[in-house]
């Protein structure tokens, strides 16, 4: 009878040693093929029942000791990141800000104003740049998930206000709306 | 520890809140402001233990939580508005976010509505707070109890949350009307703290400027003061708006009071219709309108925003 091959996750077969190497290979490959944070329940998918992710993670963290990037836990799961120290080469290297987010001037400032008055409207962005802000713009932030839709604003032709997601705390690195700097 | 004198609220009616001797004056001192809150949280008992006449403490809950979650966002420098508030989780539909005013609204409504009678009130709790934040909240650790009083419990409880998570104020408060409830046997928290507490006060508690226990006892007094006259206020309401029920002659008629009586606002095309909120029953958005127009013809109940249109309706 044909059946589909299940993915091992237990690997009974194996040594104990073996098997823990298997599963923080599994882990670190999952993490670096992935463009987003790993949440921890897709991790506990590839490794057998009673492992513990965490002690996986730790074990590729002390591994990684002495190479110039490392695993972090984010906001929203685990991905690799390049330790400080090398910030400036890979400045040098790529043009790291455009490729990151590949936010323009005008689109931070938009940001930065959804950020501090959200739950704001189009119309609210008008008022503070004294100038229309275009639907393609604010559907850029809203691709990237920095921003999304919030509750509708109660005037004529009840436009969307927009607000700010996890994913911009994560991508500013900020805890809470609560670090966004002191506006000047 | 420094110790100055806290004022208490002054009030005229002693009827309807508490005792002039109870708020009249400054505290003086730290065994008072002990005394006050038995005082204080006893009378408020009282008026809870009504639920079962037709109180509506739910109603009054939700209130105070509009209140709670406006002095927290005071705490983050945040200046919204009762207003914005309201029209944020009347008028967002399910897949659209709140925003941070929504949020922290939603978050002391749905704390408030938990069942403290239930053994995982902790975490019914820990799960109301952002995902980022619930992994490093041990709750266990945080409502153990040492203190040899039930208000030394609450302000200890208050302190070390503060303390453990300092920038999560309404948890922490929170968590204080949550202990005292439970103590109580009141089966839902009442928001108490929050409002009456100041970012300076917090700030006392947290670097132990201050004895925490008195910080909260006065918090406790002026907050049962404001339930206390908030809950009489809309007790009456509430019982003519039930009288009015038969007037309606509307078959959905009680349901929909029901709504009214559980919430702060009422947002008829969101939460009359199409179905009656926590119901199955169907109202539709033309019936909805005009059922809130004539409660306010009736006098029941009053149009919150002042809007010609997106108009919520309440006690």
């Amino acid at each position: 009878m044909f059946r589909p091959t299940l993915f091992d996750t237990e690997l009974a077969d194996m040594p104990p040693e073996l098997r823990w190497r298997e599963w923080m290979g599994r882990i670190e490959a999952v993490i670096f093929a992935s463009a987003a944070p790993v949440p921890r329940e897709d991790l506990a998918r590839v490794v057998g029942q009673g492992a513990s992710v965490d002690l996986l993670i730790e074990d590729i963290k002390a591994e990684l000791r002495g190479r110039p990037y490392d695993l972090v836990a984010v906001a929203s799961g685990w991905m690799f990141r390049t330790r400080p120290h090398y910030a400036k080469a890979v400045q040098e290297a790529a043009d790291v800000a455009d490729q990151y987010l590949d936010l323009r001037e005008f689109e931070i400032a938009v940001l930065a104003a959804i950020a501090y008055h959200q739950p704001l409207t189009r119309e609210g962005l008008k008022d503070i740049f004294g100038q229309e802000v275009s639907r393609d713009l604010i559907a850029r932030l809203r691709s990237q998930g920095l921003v999304t839709v919030g509750p509708r604003s109660p005037r004529p032709g009840a436009p969307h206000t927009y607000v700010t997601t996890e994913a911009f705390l994560q991508a500013f690195d900020l805890q809470s709306l609560r670090d966004l700097p002191e506006p000047t | 520890m420094t110790s100055h004198p806290r004022s208490l609220s002054t009030i005229q009616n002693a009827d309807i809140g508490l005792p002039r001797w109870v708020t009249r004056q400054n505290a003086q001192s730290a065994e008072n402001t002990r005394f006050f809150a038995g005082a204080a949280v006893m009378k408020l008992d009282l008026m809870l233990q009504g639920a079962d006449k037709g109180f509506p403490a739910a109603l009054l809950s939700d209130r105070l939580a509009l209140g709670a979650a406006l002095a927290c966002l005071k705490f983050e420098g945040r200046q919204d508005t009762e207003q914005a508030l309201r029209d944020a989780v009347c008028l967002a539909r399910d897949d659209e976010a709140l925003g941070p005013g929504g949020e922290a609204f939603a978050f002391w409504r749905r704390g408030a509505r938990i069942d403290l009678r239930s053994g995982d009130w902790a975490d019914r709790l820990v799960r109301l707070l952002p995902e980022r934040q619930r992994e490093t909240v041990v709750m266990a650790d945080l409502i153990a109890g040492g203190a040899d009083s039930l208000l030394g419990w609450v302000a200890e409880v208050v302190e070390r949350a503060l303390k453990t998570h300092p920038r999560q104020e309404a948890m922490a408060l929170m968590l204080g009307d949550c202990v005292l409830a439970r103590s109580l046997g009141w089966p839902h928290p009442v928001p108490l703290l929050a409002a009456h507490m100041t970012r300076r006060d917090l700030r006392a508690m947290s670097i132990r400027q201050q004895d925490a226990s008195e910080v909260v006892g006065c918090a406790l007094v002026n907050g049962s003061d404001t339930a206390l006259r908030l809950g009489d206020q809309l007790n009456r309401q509430a019982s003519r708006l039930r009288e009015m029920e038969p007037k309606l002659r509307n078959r959905s008629a009680s349901q929909a009071i029901e709504v009214f009586l559980t919430h702060d606002a009422v947002s008829p095309s969101g939460m009359l219709s199409p179905v009656i909120r926590g119901t199955a029953t169907s109202m539709t958005d033309r019936a909805a309108r005009r059922l809130c127009d004539r409660l306010v013809d009736l006098g029941v109940v009053r149009e919150l925003t002042g809007r010609a249109t997106f108009r919520l309706y309440g006690l």
